[in-house]
């Protein structure tokens, strides 16, 4: 009775929220049915015929979960799954509500839930998924944690409360990542890169993970893929990164048109994958996302064809035409997403307009200080390449200052707070035919979705393509 | 004329932003008609009192600051005394500005000695105090804004003298309305964001400090600071309308 309610209760409240234009109600609602059914997600959770995979870690996650799911449902499954990103638990009961009939059935048979991580502890008490997947760990938003390694102590007090057994899949190329394999009772998977053409034989930015996650040495590394990632030793206690099972090489990077690269998994032939999605994250979210599919039972070819047809989700790197121009939106939220949004668009040969937007709402994290560990000096070296600049959000102004010290010729002109006029501004300096790249954060990407949505070019972020 | 700039411990002390504050000194005293070079301090390296004009002191998370610990007490300290007492510019943010003083302690069973140089002493805490900061100072009349984010309280002796008044946020300990500390021409204090990029007068205000102990002949070219003065004025404006709360762990 109580649990019906909740339903109920849940589902009214979101179409009031949409009824009177106050976003998505992909939260809130979510809220209104713990209260009434504190729960109401191990009960919904319990119908799925296969379970549940939990997907936490710093970058990626969004991704790695709409891709997990495609896998999924390309091999005959019914999924659902945070679509938004809406990760914190009130927006995880929001999606399992959407999939349920008005009484709370449901007749999925998995559920993919990209989870906040320090949301982790508690979502991993309520429900006991199948499959955990770690992506990696950057600093990020510690204005809500605090430090990384705090974040990190959410997850491992996640794990050690999973039943013994649960699998667990692992970033072999980043050691904070790998230290969490500590955790006696679980089954680890390992997934990384095999491929030191690609890699640099420097760290190339601030970061972090140079000690050991055992005895706190620092690490040896032989080469580097981004940031911390890749291929590491510790030289007092032996800790070193696991020989994946699943890995990728001969990866070809070609900048925002993608990438091409083979995926080798427990079958012993490769599968070779040509993907849309650029950069080298992508690499790696496609390679958790294969992993997860193979350790979940799911057939090479639904796996492959999956990954073969998806697109871009919401901000990551997506593609709209809007009239004769083609915009590129890259969400960034940290130094890490910084420096490979970056590295992608530098090997892309040909102008484009920049928008930058820096928003310091609550989910954004109201520390911008991130800026100045992202290698914004980067940009000075390609900025031939870059038309104009545009910088809007709450927080222009520190970005705005970022780039004036990383060398660019930054004025106040090109400063424009709001951000449906900076979405003008830039759309209208973009030359006919060309391309601007939009790089948000958060919130800010939400509000450009809005302006687009309300112009027309894109569909409101919470009506499901079905 | 060439200003040296001493960067203790980059490799571990560099949370939330520091950074910005090595290439703040060192854009801001090449825009203002000065050479500028940045020398990292590593773990085993002592240094001379007129080695450098600046030192720079970051913030590091409890791990890292354990890490350095030893060397900056062991190694470093005299170094550190010596260049202090020659009028040396010193700025020590979050942890720097921790271990610049007598003690760190971050649990009951664990103390981190520092060197001293600040006659404070820090406790770590279950309350992580985070949010906007906005400062007066009696150094110039502008305030200074930044971004405060730490589980360690830091209390001043009476012979200790605090960088500034808290207006908004918590500063040193959440008690006293004090932030930071200050002697000889050592700062230190708990904000970041990165500090000095959007503190454009507290720079200047370092930089000025620094050239004054050369006695050297410089003309001091003024720098065009709209967008520095821009973001100052919305840091102090978004803190004057945030809520704090401390944030138990």
């Amino acid at each position: 009775m109580r649990y019906t309610l909740a339903v109920l209760a849940s589902n009214g409240s979101a179409k009031l929220i949409r009824l009177l234009k106050r976003g998505g109600g992909t939260s809130y609602p979510g809220l209104i049915a713990q209260r009434i059914d504190p729960n109401i997600l191990s009960k919904l959770n319990a119908q799925l015929k296969r379970g549940s995979v939990i997907v936490t870690g710093t970058n990626g996650k969004t991704t790695t979960t709409a891709l997990i799911q495609s896998i999924l449902k390309q091999s005959g499954l019914k999924v659902l799954y945070n679509k938004t990103g809406a990760n914190m638990l009130a927006g995880i009961i929001v999606s399992f509500l959407r999939a349920a009939d008005a009484l709370g059935k449901i007749e999925h048979d998995a559920a993919v839930i990209e989870t906040d991580e320090g949301v982790f502890p508690q979502l991993c008490q309520t429900i006991q998924p199948e499959l955990v997947v770690v992506t990696n760990f950057f600093r990020d938003q510690l204005d809500r944690y605090g430090e990384l390694d705090k974040t990190i102590s959410y997850i491992r007090m996640g794990l050690s409360k999973l039943p013994k057994g649960t699998k667990v899949l692992l970033n072999a190329d980043d050691p904070m990542v790998v230290g969490l394999s500590g955790i006696e009772g679980l089954k680890y998977f390992y997934f990384g890169l095999e491929d030191p053409e690609i890699a640099f034989q420097e760290m190339n930015q601030t970061a972090e993970g140079k000690y050991c996650p055992r005895c706190g040495t620092m690490l040896g590394y032989r080469h580097y893929y981004y940031s911390h990632m890749g291929d590491y030793r510790c030289p007092n206690c032996g800790f070193s990164r696991p020989k994946p099972t699943y890995f990728s090489d001969n990866i070809q990077l070609m900048g925002l048109n993608g990438s091409q690269f083979q995926l080798h998994d427990t079958d012993s032939k490769g599968i070779e994958i040509s993907t849309g999605l650029p950069g080298l994250y992508n690499v790696y979210n496609i390679l958790a996302a294969n992993a997860a599919g193979d350790i979940l039972g799911i057939d090479q070819k639904s796996r492959q064809t999956a990954i073969k047809g998806f697109q871009s989700v919401f901000g990551r790197m997506e593609r709209v035409q809007v009239q004769d121009k083609q915009i590129i939106m890259a969400l960034v939220k940290n130094p890490a997403g910084w420096n490979e949004v970056m590295r992608t668009l530098f090997q892309h040969r040909g102008k484009y307009h920049l928008l930058i937007a820096l928003n310091d709402q609550i989910p954004d994290g109201t520390d911008v200080s991130w800026i100045w560990d992202a290698d914004a000096e980067q940009l000075s070296a390609v900025s031939s390449s870059i038309t104009g600049f545009t910088i809007s959000g709450s927080r222009a102004y520190d970005m705005a200052v970022r780039l004036k010290y990383a060398g660019l010729d930054i004025k106040a002109e090109q400063v424009e707070m709001d951000i449906t006029k900076a979405w003008e501004k830039a759309l209208e300096a973009t030359v006919p035919s060309g391309i601007l790249v939009v790089v948000p954060n958060y919130t800010a990407m939400l509000a450009l979705q809005e302006v687009m949505a309300n112009q027309g070019y894109v569909k409101p972020y919470w009506e499901d393509k079905k | 004329m060439k200003l040296k700039i001493g960067h203790l411990y980059p490799n571990q002390m560099n949370l939330y932003g520091d950074k910005g504050n090595i290439i703040a000194l060192q854009k801001r005293a090449e825009w203002h008609g000065l050479d500028a070079e940045v020398i990292p301090l590593c773990e085993g390296d002592t240094f001379l009192k007129n080695d450098f004009d600046v030192l720079f002191f970051g913030g590091g998370q409890d791990r890292e600051q354990k890490i350095i610990a030893e060397d900056l007490l062991k190694i470093k300290k005299n170094s550190i005394y010596d260049a202090v007492h020659n009028g040396v510019v010193v700025l020590a943010i979050c942890g720097g500005y921790q271990l610049l003083g007598e003690s760190f302690k971050i649990s009951e069973c664990e103390i981190l000695q520092g060197i001293g140089i600040f006659d404070t002493w820090t406790v770590a805490s279950n309350k992580r105090l985070i949010g906007n900061v906005v400062v007066q100072t009696d150094l110039f009349s502008r305030t200074l804004v930044g971004f405060e984010n730490h589980s360690g309280q830091t209390f001043l002796r009476p012979s200790a003298k605090a960088l500034g008044t808290v207006l908004t946020g918590f500063g040193n300990n959440g008690d006293d309305n004090q932030e930071g500390c200050m002697t000889h021409n050592v700062f230190g204090t708990y904000l970041h964001g990165a500090l000095l990029p959007k503190n454009p007068t507290f720079t200047d205000h370092l930089l000025k400090l620094a050239l004054m102990r050369r006695e050297e002949n410089w003309k001091w070219q003024p720098i065009e600071n709209e967008l520095e003065n821009q973001a100052h004025a919305i840091a102090e404006k978004i803190a004057k309308h945030s809520k704090i709360n401390p944030v138990v762990q």
